[in-house]
């Protein structure tokens, strides 16, 4: 899973982006997503999702506010900004491509 | 709300500075975690294994607190207020210096002038310098900005400059007094003879408050 990890981290920020496209969410509950979605093979180190929140955040692509939790500690939940979606679309697409040409290169060649 | 969770956050924000975004942030992040650990032990985990598991998930947070680091690094290390207050105490302390001779000369045309001139003087002296010493112990020490070298080195002059001035404080007030003890057990007692002695006794005092500042140091 190592390797793989790696890979992974570098599309930490289009992750999170496409978790919040159509509802804001909070940290834990995307990092449970993750986990869902990908059957316990992927989890994000709670330091990689704050780190990235704040880079996120910084350059304007997700926006943050406090919810009003009745019961239990308040959390700070987190909305995508256009800024945002279009980085996502963009990441898409750049993902698609680059997963095309690994496919092409790394397929074994028949003589 | 876990305790040991909350004590494990704080340490590992406990080399920022606590400015309010790194106590929002450890907010965030404890209420997450406790989200985790609920969850944890609901699927069965004994309370430990949830704990140890939290914590693992954590990672390494270096990145983290070096991102609230950069962004406090342009903080105002000494509040402005803190620096009027210690301009107030400082002035009124060498008011009082200027002003303390006054009292033996004003008072010595009265029959009890002598006596009490002397007394008025060095008590002034005393006051102004318990208001340095005051002063010294007050004013915030410098905060190191970053984790360069040139910080350390600023910090570590802060630190020993302080001390000195501290040791400065204390013997200036020490000296007077015995000085007004040696006059007034000599004229008092008559005890011109062998009153010397309280200088001895004033040298040893000093060493043991400055053997003291070194130990504490």
């Amino acid at each position: 899973m190592s390797i793989t990890s790696d890979l992974l981290r570098g599309h930490t920020d289009t992750i999170i982006l496409t978790r919040l496209l159509h509802k804001d969410s909070y940290g834990y509950e995307i990092n449970k997503y993750i986990q869902e979605k990908t059957e316990n093979r992927y989890e994000l180190k709670e330091a990689t999702l704050y780190s990235a929140f704040r880079r996120l955040e910084e350059s304007g692509m997700i926006s943050s506010y406090w919810g009003d939790e009745t019961t239990g500690a308040r959390r700070r939940y987190y909305s995508i900004t256009l800024l945002g979606r279009q980085v996502y679309g963009k990441n898409k697409e750049d993902w698609e491509e680059t997963k095309e040409i690994i496919d092409q290169l790394l397929r074994e060649e028949e003589i | 709300m876990n305790e040991r969770l909350k004590t494990h956050v704080d340490s590992l924000f406990a080399g920022a500075p606590q400015t309010q975004k790194v106590l929002e942030l450890k907010e965030e992040l404890l209420a997450n975690l406790n989200s985790k650990y609920d969850d944890l032990l609901a699927k069965g985990l004994a309370p430990d294994d949830a704990y140890r598991a939290v914590i693992a998930g954590i990672g390494d947070t270096s990145e983290l607190v070096g991102q609230i680091q950069n962004e406090s690094a342009f903080n105002n290390n000494f509040p402005a207020n803190a620096k009027k207050k210690s301009a107030l105490l400082v002035s009124i302390a060498v008011g009082l210096y200027i002003f303390s001779p006054f009292s033996v000369m004003l008072l010595s045309g009265t029959p009890d002038g002598m006596r009490y001139g002397p007394i008025i003087m060095f008590f002034l002296i005393a006051v102004a310098t318990s208001l340095l010493i005051f002063n010294s112990m007050t004013t915030p020490r410098y905060i190191k900005k970053d984790e360069t070298i040139v910080e350390e080195f600023k910090l570590w002059k802060s630190d020993t400059s302080k001390r000195r001035h501290l040791r400065c404080s204390v013997s200036a007030v020490l000296w007077p007094l015995i000085v007004v003890i040696y006059f007034l057990i000599s004229i008092f007692f008559h005890a011109w003879a062998f009153s010397w002695i309280i200088f001895i006794i004033g040298f040893v005092c000093e060493g043991v408050v400055s053997l003291f500042f070194d130990l504490k140091g």
